[in-house]
């Protein structure tokens, strides 16, 4: 038997190695003739083309829901951008130029509307647009398959009984001619090795939807793949998804190559489990308490599967942006509330609303400021609206019951600040128990240093907070006097600069001096290189998006408390 | 019918997260809404969608013509005008 080597696009990263399961070719693409379409009117043309796109766009949708809830952003951002592309009015406006204005029939018009976008997107000079014309493809393929069978999913179409993955045996290397969204979705039940498809681009869905289920996969293998001749059961199949590259039947020493690589792969696997089941800690034991930042409360449970001891911030703008009135207490309650149970005991530091000028609430009376960013923001910006934040902090002791709840106030500069938001909790708790509503007033409250002010004063604060957690991105921003958002100031005014690091120093300092714990959750926590640092000068809490976690926990394994102590007195000299 | 020019001060221009947040606010208004690059010569006034925005390419610097049309122009216009200058509201990048 002789092996055959294909090549086609990365579709997610992996070896497999397992017997081939060729899935029956699906109905023939449309190969017909223009004038072979049967007469159809231009409206009812048009018709049905809305239809076929309002199906393509739900289903694009709930993929991308499904997977932003189990926290692959970037296979959601795509599929997100290619339900903007299936409704685009460009694409609307050039079929029907075609349908109306040509008479072409439906299906031809679509594609050479595809074929004429993709060709606009491949000649474009960013790299960024270029990769956007597989995403016109996607787009155009699942266009056409609603259009040719009324759904973008027709499994129940067919000879398929019981679906495309009915009969496949486990570890099995699916070869097929497409996938459709389903199908690849379904393959997370089923223990598939990988699969390789002859359609398909890096941004297709199904190599999307490979790379959020962790299945390596080979797209776009193109007629080669469909042409493989008829084999024997039990073909087996090489696959390496990284370099989108199958070779069927494989000779003794090609298999021999993959097995040892595969090998490796699960090697390297299992030690990312074993660091993942170890809490974080330093190499001579010092526990160093590493969580995850999230900004919506269906982000905690992907926070625990990178490995998240609690959650550091909880940032609860995502409740409040976007709309034309403020969330009520139920609202509120219920997102604390499902947070806190996914997170099943672990701390949950939530900090109440911190938006200021720059942004727009149409239902906030926020007056215009020539400097947002230095004005009426986070806990100033509730000081003007007490009822508002006596909504929140309600909401905040009532979910209290449902975990280690504690809650965060942004932006404090004085310890009349902390004073206030502290009264306010009090009297929130107070409100609560009059109207004999479950909640716990002893609910702990912590400041966020992110004021120059609150670093040098922090031996004052620490008397009236139970936490302090360093918001290192506005630390840096003032006391450097660097707009943050500057890509300019960046380089220069560095977040680690010695000058942020010092006023961390003596907020840990202060902390330390107190008794109450001290964390970071900016952008510095989250570097492998800067969290040793933060660990020397006194840090104990590092919080940080999800995906930043394995890295960090395996680089402060790697040094000892003292060499971390050594290391920040360096960076601060 | 109501215009106006404005710079696009975002690092990714009229693209991508930028774009989409451009052209979901469009979609809140009735008028009808069009945008030109200025900065480029060969592309022309098109509607506001995600691929007319590609296709009219706005950078980070370039010069935009937004015209409003219909009942709420003057709302729309303003509220578009507010995303462009304060780039594009986006959530706060972090603490």
């Amino acid at each position: 038997m002789i092996s055959h080597a294909l090549s086609g696009h990365p579709g997610a990263p992996g070896i497999a190695i397992g017997p081939i399961w060729r899935s029956l070719p699906p109905p023939s693409a449309p190969t017909t003739a223009p004038e072979d379409y049967p007469a159809e009117e231009a409206h009812a043309a048009l018709k049905r083309f809305a239809a076929a796109q309002r199906a393509t766009v739900e289903e694009l949708l709930r993929l991308a829901t499904q997977l932003r809830s189990e926290g692959h952003r970037e296979g959601a951002d795509i599929l997100e951008t290619q339900a903007l592309f299936a409704e685009d009015m460009a694409i609307s406006d050039e079929v029907r130029r075609r349908v109306a204005n040509e008479a072409m029939p439906l299906e031809p018009a679509l594609a050479a509307t595809i074929a004429l976008l993709r060709s606009q997107f491949a000649a474009m000079d960013e790299p960024y647009w270029r990769e956007r014309a597989a995403d016109i493809d996607a787009v155009g393929t699942l266009l056409q398959t609603a259009l040719r069978t009324g759904s973008v999913n027709p499994s129940n179409l067919s000879n398929l009984s019981g679906g495309l993955l009915a009969d496949v045996p486990p570890h099995a290397i699916i070869l097929a001619a497409d996938l459709t969204p389903a199908e690849t979705a379904d393959l997370r039940g089923q223990r598939v090795a990988g699969f390789a498809t002859a359609a398909g681009g890096p941004t297709s869905h199904t190599a999307i939807l490979a790379r959020a289920l962790g299945i390596p996969a080979v797209v776009g293998l193109g007629a080669a793949l469909l042409e493989l001749p008829d084999l024997p059961a039990g073909t087996e199949a090489l696959l390496d998804g990284s370099a989108g590259v199958l070779i069927v039947a494989p000779t003794p020493t090609e298999r021999a190559a993959y097995e040892q690589r595969l090998q490796q792969q699960q090697a390297a696997q299992c030690q990312r489990q074993a660091l993942h089941e170890r809490p974080g800690q330093l190499a001579d034991g010092q526990r160093v308490a590493l969580r995850a930042n999230i900004g919506r409360s269906n982000e905690a449970a992907h926070a625990l599967e990178q490995g998240a001891e609690g959650i550091g911030l909880f940032r609860t703008e995502f409740l409040f942006l976007e709309r034309s009135t403020p969330p009520n207490e139920e609202e509120q309650y219920a997102a604390y509330r499902a947070t806190l149970a996914t997170m099943a005991g672990r701390p949950v530091i939530i900090r109440t609303l911190d938006v200021g000028g720059d942004k727009h609430l149409p239902y906030l009376d926020i007056p215009p400021e020539p400097n947002p960013f230095l004005g009426i923001r986070g806990l100033r910006l509730a000081m003007h609206h007490p009822q508002l934040f006596q909504t929140q902090l309600r909401a905040l002791l009532r979910a209290a019951y449902s975990g280690d709840l504690r809650v965060m106030l942004p932006m404090i500069a004085t310890p009349d600040d902390l004073a206030w938001g502290r009264a306010q909790l009090q009297a929130a708790a107070a409100s609560l128990a009059t109207e004999g509503i479950a909640h716990r007033a002893d609910v702990r409250l912590g400041a966020m240093i992110e004021t120059p002010a609150a670093a040098v004063t922090a031996d004052l604060l620490a008397r009236d907070a139970a936490f302090f957690s360093i918001g290192s991105n506005d630390l840096a921003q003032y006391t450097l006097a660097a707009d943050r958002g500057s890509s300019t100031l960046a380089a220069s005014y560095p977040h680690d600069a010695p000058a942020v690091l010092r006023l961390i120093a003596q907020a840990a300092a202060a902390a330390h001096r107190s008794g109450i714990p001290i964390g970071v959750c900016g952008e510095l926590a989250g570097v492998p290189e800067i969290a040793p640092l933060l660990v020397g000068l006194g840090i104990t809490e590092l919080s940080m998006a999800p995906a930043a976690i394995p890295a960090v926990k395996e680089r402060l394994q790697t040094l000892t408390l003292a060499e971390a102590q050594a290391a920040a007195q360096q960076a601060i000299r | 019918m109501v215009e106006t020019t404005l710079t696009v001060h975002h690092p990714v221009g009229l693209h991508a997260r930028p774009a989409a947040i451009f052209y979901r606010k469009a979609r809140e208004f009735a008028s009808r809404i069009t945008v030109q690059n200025l900065s480029r010569t060969n592309t022309s006034e098109v509607p506001v969608s995600a691929i007319y925005l590609v296709q009219i390419g706005v950078l980070q610097g370039h010069n935009i013509r937004i015209r409003a049309e219909g009942a709420d122009e003057a709302e729309a216009l303003a509220a578009l005008t507010r995303l462009v200058e304060e780039n594009f509201g986006e959530s706060p990048c972090g603490p």
